[in-house]
């Protein structure tokens, strides 16, 4: 007789709740409990303006991070061509990344992944003049105050179960499930005893800008302009190791500052709302699986955390390669386990 | 001197701005008046999307597109001012589709970042195997007249709410030139069998997260005789239609019908939108835009016209260029009339 695998996702962001979906919709004999203190619009998934792009880790290959890129973009790519799009919270959006210095790699990795990507015209810099370099390309928009919402919906259609509970330990989980997997970002750090785990500070302000039709970046990252569905999100800071939750006036000045320089329409927009989240950063991701042994049980711990501010560009992509690892495990397991 | 504009769309308005900013301090006393039956925000260019592009091809007009370009970079001009959010200018980029590989338009130098598109944004418009992606601009015309009228009250231009019957009309009442920018209406001061109706209809919706205007070309039936979609600062402009000789300014069912599936097909995500106005305009329509003096004889003295009118499609687009011309021209008659600055002395 089969017996369904109970399989506990902690965390409620866009990590949990992409890896659930995928856990949930690819393996249907799996029973996917989803578990955590913050959901939408709590989390710090939901302050994040959601534009994707990348950086480049260090340790993990690059093949694996054009894969993790990839496949997110091609998955929301399809959300935002489709009648869904506005329910998801999905949407193309087309601007300027630009650099006052020019950099190291004119050409990223994940180039070739956004649309239409291509250097800046002299013309187009003209707009830009303590700027020497830019690159224009498409991407995409993934709000997740809409898209854990819509993606909430797909986990439960797919006989997911969701429980609003904090989880301490490890420990209180061992019992009652087969598989953890771990979706919990910065709370890793208690969860799981991850010294490398660390917050970076992020402040933005929610503008109320309709006329703004493009991103605007700053390579550095702390400056940018991201219009999204109801309003544009401008930021930002990127202050390592600050967990201060509050907003900071000094960063609201700084941030209006340097995005109306860039955008000088922006002295006209009415501020609706200021946030801070705390970027949950690592030196690179951790998706990988282990055993580890609890209350005398040896159990298996898939982990997907330390995504920084790359956590909505590369979420899918994360989950999918999450969802191998639960695969993976549950080959290994006991023939209690029948696939 | 007094001038006489004859109405009160972005073309009378702008061309009166050009009038004064050229000559309010070489001639003395200048007396700018605009009269129209509408105003702002009843006129066509109020109901026009805004959106800055010329049809694809000049067809050998080059003045046209010259024109088109000067409004262009004017319009940019103003973008590194917060002053330009209150004129209602603002950049957008977005996709013209074509179902067969087609001549670069004679805009591309125009605009900014102009490219083909690649073969993964045609899969995104299945059926469109062609087209570009440029930034261009938009001016909202029921944010820009407001301003222009704005600019114009400042600086003592006077409005009058009136229907002008004749250019005779305004001659008697003392006005030295007369300016002719009644658009669609020309025909009835004065019969231009070239004017004809282009007309238009337009769905308002409440989509923002819609950010790229989308404009595709079908060339067997003519320019904006297929569908578009052109997000503006807060409602989406979904055309459209380009029915010549059409002078019904009622909004139709059957085109609201075939417009809305048309853009939905195109544009998947429409299907949740919501439908906020209908609105139907006449494009004035002409084989080339009348912009040049005319001398209209009624008694002993000639009156001086300049007329400025048949801007089709697209009277945001060359608006700028062809205020500056009409000035021009008007400066012609300053000169003629020994009002210029040697006739100070």
């Amino acid at each position: 007789m089969m017996k369904s695998v109970r399989v506990v996702v902690v965390g409620a962001g866009v990590i949990g709740f992409s890896t659930a979906v995928c856990i949930s919709e690819a393996l249907p004999f799996c029973a996917v409990t989803l578990m955590a203190d913050k959901f939408s619009p709590d989390t710090t998934s939901d302050g994040a303006a959601g534009i994707l792009f990348a950086a480049q880790f260090p340790d993990i290959p690059l093949q694996r991070q054009r894969r993790w890129f990839k496949d997110s973009f091609d998955h929301l790519l399809a959300i935002a061509q489709s009648q869904c799009a506005p329910e998801a919270g999905v949407m193309l959006s087309s601007g300027w990344q630009i650099f006052k210095e020019i950099p190291a790699v004119e050409t990223p990795f994940w180039s070739e992944f956004v649309i239409g990507f291509r250097p800046m015209t002299d013309v187009e810099l003209k707009r830009f003049p303590d700027h020497k370099f830019g690159q224009a390309f498409t991407t995409l928009k993934c709000e997740c105050s809409t898209y854990l919402p819509w993606l909430e919906k797909r986990f439960r259609k797919a006989g997911g179960q969701v429980e609003q509970r904090k989880v301490n330990s490890l420990q209180e989980l061992s019992n009652s499930f087969d598989i953890i997997v771990n979706c919990s970002g910065l709370g890793s750090k208690i969860l799981v005893g991850d010294t490398q785990v660390y917050p970076v500070r992020g402040q933005v302000l929610k503008v109320e800008a309709p006329w703004v039709q493009h991103f605007i970046r700053d390579g550095d990252g702390k400056t940018y302009i991201y219009p999204g569905i109801r309003s544009v999100t401008i930021g930002g800071t990127r202050q390592e190791g600050d967990w201060r939750l509050q907003v900071d006036g000094g960063d609201t000045k700084g941030i209006l500052e340097r995005c109306s320089r860039l955008e000088p329409s922006l002295n006209k927009a009415k501020i609706l709302s200021e946030w801070v989240g705390l970027r949950p950063s690592r030196k690179n991701p951790r998706v990988e699986r282990e055993v580890v042994q609890l209350q005398g049980r040896s159990v298996p711990v898939v982990h997907n955390y330390g995504h920084g501010g790359w956590g909505v560009t590369l979420a899918w992509g994360t989950a999918l390669d999450t969802l191998g690892l639960v695969k993976q495990t549950l080959h290994e397991m006991a023939p209690q386990a029948k696939l | 001197m007094r001038v006489a504009v004859i109405g009160a769309g972005v073309i009378g308005l702008s061309t009166a701005q050009s009038i004064y900013e050229h000559y309010h301090s070489i001639v003395s006393p200048l007396t700018i008046e605009v009269y129209a039956d509408k105003f702002t925000p009843l006129t066509t260019s109020d109901g026009a999307a805004g959106f800055w592009q010329p049809y694809l091809y000049d067809k050998g007009n080059v003045q046209e597109t010259k024109w088109n370009k000067e409004t262009f970079d004017y319009l940019l001009s103003f973008l590194k001012s917060p002053e330009s959010i209150k004129m209602g200018i603002f950049l957008e980029s977005g996709y013209n589709l074509c179902s067969e590989p087609a001549p670069d338009p004679s805009f591309k130098d125009s605009v900014l970042g102009f490219r083909q598109l690649t073969e993964r944004e045609l899969e995104i418009f299945p059926g469109y195997k062609y087209g570009w992606f440029n930034t261009a601009l938009m001016v909202e015309g029921k944010t820009y007249l407001p301003w222009l009228m704005e600019w114009l009250r400042n600086r003592g231009v006077k409005f009058y709410h009136r229907k002008i019957k004749s250019f005779k009309e305004l001659a008697e009442t003392g006005a030295d030139v007369i300016i002719n920018c009644s658009g669609m209406w020309s025909g009835q001061l004065q019969p231009d069998p070239d004017l004809k109706p282009g007309r238009g209809q337009i769905l308002k919706v409440d989509a923002p997260w819609l950010k790229h205007w989308i404009i595709t070309h079908d060339f067997t039936k003519g320019t904006y005789n297929s569908p578009y979609i052109i997000p503006g600062s807060r409602l989406v402009t979904v055309g459209g239609v380009f029915q010549v000789g059409n002078w019904s300014e009622q909004n139709s069912s059957v085109d609201h019908k075939e417009i809305w599936e048309k853009a939905c097909q195109l544009e998947p995500s429409l299907k949740h939108a919501r439908i906020v106005d209908d609105w139907s305009g006449l494009r004035p329509v002409r084989s080339k835009v009348r912009l040049e003096r005319e001398a209209i004889w009624s008694g002993e003295t000639p009156i001086e016209v300049i007329h400025n009118y048949g801007h089709g499609g697209f009277g945001l687009t060359i608006h700028r260029g062809c205020a500056e011309e009409a000035a021009r021209l008007f400066g012609q008659i300053v000169e003629q009339k020994g009002k210029g600055p040697k006739a100070r002395l």
